[in-house]
């Protein structure tokens, strides 16, 4: 019976070398591949040139290099297909249709020591936040805006699990279509969090893409910051520029009467947005993005373009 | 008490008698499809109505019922000797919202035949202070300014008089105004909503009773404009500048003794506008229509009308204004391509053509098969 226990031993741990064989890279195990190839032709070869084979044990290694690695390789294969099933069925499910405008708001990265229940709680703030934000944009985002969607993104499924960050918000704004995003981090304290909005690079000109927002309290109602607080104005200011960057980015691209139509509403929008968050003016943000001295230039060209300059 | 026609879902709260100068009336919605059925016109001959809703507040919160009634106390309290001024405020009882503001604030106020409807939200802060951000909108704007425009200008080439009467026109365009949040007192509101109420009565009248609305008019605005720091709330703060200027202009042409002085004021009132608010289009119309009256150099109204419409291009006033402008410059061409420029932007809106467009290229047509786009003529001034 020892020798049918070892023997179940080593196959109930055969899955759990696969699995770890499945992680390794491919030409790690185009390697590992090769030496079992290897091992086990030497042994035929030796059998059928009348020599003695290889040893019991070596015979076994090559087999089981040459199992793991095959195995392996069709593990990893199959598992980078469904990877981009998850991720062609993510994206289809969560990609903008063509023509709105939606600002999507991505789960801001916890820090690792928080709990099931603070989780649970940090997604309920989540859905407030974006509530708020869409209240503000449903009743205070002017009528020379057609209405953008504020949407929650969930992390955990998405294929950027690793976060957003510089170096890949761009790839997540045109993969999803979106025209603006956000996202952050919340602090190990966990009341505080620094938020970001991306901008495509196709409509930033040579605005920033990427604009840290102030840091606000995560623990209390969103509402006191994106309501009544200077996130009001931040939100506010940093859709309907982007909205308007995009009108003059199809103005660009449109021809005849509907060109200068465009224009003239890009012209528009950004006098609108600069005119609706007057109040805040002087702040660092929009003072660098909405106020800029681009957007004065983009405002000059756009009714240079639409032919309606006084 | 119950009002008849409202069944038992309208509290009748408070009511002042309907031709009395004080009407006001607080109604309490106590079912939610109240807002769906067809209403009532309350106080159907008031000249100036103000609609209001209770602030909608987070949770179970009653302060925005309470602010929203308070708000009602004071600009009644204020309007005490404004004949044909009313106020209508909705509020839900305790435990029920009022939700949806904008679309059913606004199609509320325009079945109550209403010309200003405010609404807003109210959260209590940390430190347990009432947070209050407060929307008004104007269902029918009140009349703007305007100044008459004559004009003789010969063209250098041919000599030819171009004679041109026009309008430069300075319409109420703002029909919303967020105000900035306030803490907690409804008072700096109360007194912007009377100073408006005043206008509009003011505006449309004219002589000593204009006069009469008009300086309690200024009077509330400038109490409004001294209860708030300059850096509070500059859109709201800008506009009510800017209806200051308006009212010092209306009250130029009501008293005209003080013709200069109140234009000097009416100036005054649009340099600080301007500079709480560089992005309003409507200030430098305003300005200019202030800087006609006072026989201001052409250079100068061009300016201020070429802002305007830099501002707002979509505006096709403000070209026809600037085209007035030019016509009166002689620089026909000019003044054809702005009015070309009017009806293309009324177009791309989807809106009518200004009447003022064929009115003014008609005087313009005699010469227009005379002058070259962009020929200048030397100004009669």
């Amino acid at each position: 019976m020892d020798g049918a226990d070892t023997a179940w031993a080593y196959l109930t741990k055969l899955p759990q070398l696969l699995n770890e064989y499945s992680g390794f890279s491919y030409p790690l195990l185009g390697v590992l591949l090769v030496a079992g190839a290897l091992l086990l032709g030497l042994h035929f070869y030796r059998k059928r040139t009348q020599q003695a084979g290889l040893s019991a044990a070596v015979l076994m290694l090559g087999s089981l290099l040459l199992f793991l690695s095959s195995g392996g390789f069709f593990l990893k294969y199959v598992g980078s297909v469904q990877a981009e099933q998850a991720r062609t069925a993510f994206i289809t499910q969560h990609r903008v249709p063509s023509g709105e405008h939606w600002l999507l708001v991505f789960d801001f990265a916890l820090p690792a020591n928080v709990d099931a229940a603070g989780r649970q709680q940090y997604l309920g703030r989540m859905e407030n936040l974006v509530a708020a934000m869409s209240e503000v944009l449903l009743e205070d985002l002017p009528q020379d805006f057609r209405q953008p969607r504020v949407v929650r993104i969930p992390t955990s499924g998405s294929p950027w699990q690793e976060g957003i960050g510089q170096e890949n918000f761009d790839q997540v704004i045109t993969e999803l279509n979106a025209f603006e995003i956000m996202w952050g981090n919340v602090h190990e304290q966990g009341d505080q969090a620094k938020a970001f909005l991306g901008i495509p690079r196709q409509l930033a000109q040579d605005l920033d893409t990427i604009i840290p927002l102030r840091d606000f309290a995560f623990g209390q109602d969103p509402r006191r910051e994106h309501q009544f607080g200077d996130g009001y104005y931040r939100l506010l200011g940093l859709v309907t520029l982007g909205m308007a960057l995009d009108t003059h980015r199809q103005a660009g691209q449109a021809a005849g009467d509907e060109r200068r139509r465009l224009f003239l509403q890009a012209v528009q929008q950004l006098n609108k947005a600069r005119e609706l968050v007057n109040n805040r003016r002087d702040d660092a943000i929009l003072q660098r993005t909405l106020y800029s001295a681009k957007v004065d230039e983009l405002i000059k060209l756009s009714l240079n373009e639409a032919g309606l300059t006084p | 008490m119950k009002i008849r026609g409202y069944g038992w879902a309208v509290l009748c709260i408070a009511l002042g008698g309907l031709n009395a100068a004080q009407a006001g009336m607080v109604v309490e919605v106590r079912d939610p499809r109240f807002f769906e059925q067809q209403q009532a016109v309350i106080f159907p001959k008031a000249e100036v109505k103000l609609v209001t809703f209770e602030f909608e507040a987070v949770g179970d919160d009653q302060r925005g019922k309470q602010r929203a009634k308070e708000l009602h106390r004071q600009f009644l309290a204020k309007i005490h000797d404004l004949q044909g001024g009313a106020i209508i405020t909705f509020v839900t009882p305790a435990g029920q919202k009022i939700e949806n503001y904008r679309v059913q604030a606004e199609r509320v106020a325009k079945e109550q035949h209403a010309q200003m409807v405010l609404w807003g939200r109210i959260m209590v802060d940390r430190a347990g202070t009432p947070l209050i951000n407060a929307r008004l909108m104007l269902i029918e704007p009140p009349p703007g300014i305007s100044a008459d425009y004559k004009k003789f200008a010969e063209l250098d080439r041919n000599s030819f008089p171009v004679g041109v009467s026009g309008v430069i026109d300075a319409p109420v365009t703002q029909w919303r105004i967020d105000f900035n949040t306030v803490e907690n007192d409804v008072t700096p509101l109360a007194l912007y909503l009377s100073g408006l109420a005043r206008y509009y009565k003011g505006a449309v009248r004219g002589g000593g009773e204009a006069a009469r609305w008009l300086n309690g008019s200024i009077a509330d605005f400038k109490a409004y404009v001294a209860a708030l720091p300059e850096t509070a709330d500059r859109g709201a703060l800008s506009q009510a500048h800017l209806y200051l200027a308006r009212a010092y202009v209306r009250l130029a042409d009501a008293a005209p003794a003080r013709t200069a002085a109140h234009l000097d004021a009416a100036r005054r009132h649009g340099e600080l506008a301007a500079k709480l608010n560089p992005f309003d289009a409507a200030v430098p119309t305003v300005q200019a229509v202030i800087a006609a009256r006072q026989g201001a150099r052409l250079t100068e109204l061009r300016s201020k009308l070429a802002q305007a419409v830099n501002m707002a291009p979509a505006d096709g006033n403000a070209r026809v204004n600037l085209a007035v402008l030019d016509s009166a410059q002689g620089k026909v061409g000019d003044a054809l391509l702005q009015l070309d420029n009017a009806n293309f932007v009324q177009e791309a809106q989807q809106k009518a053509a200004l009447p003022a467009v064929d009115k003014l290229r008609r005087q313009l047509a005699p010469y227009a098969d005379r002058v070259a786009p962009s020929s200048s003529a030397a100004p009669s001034r």
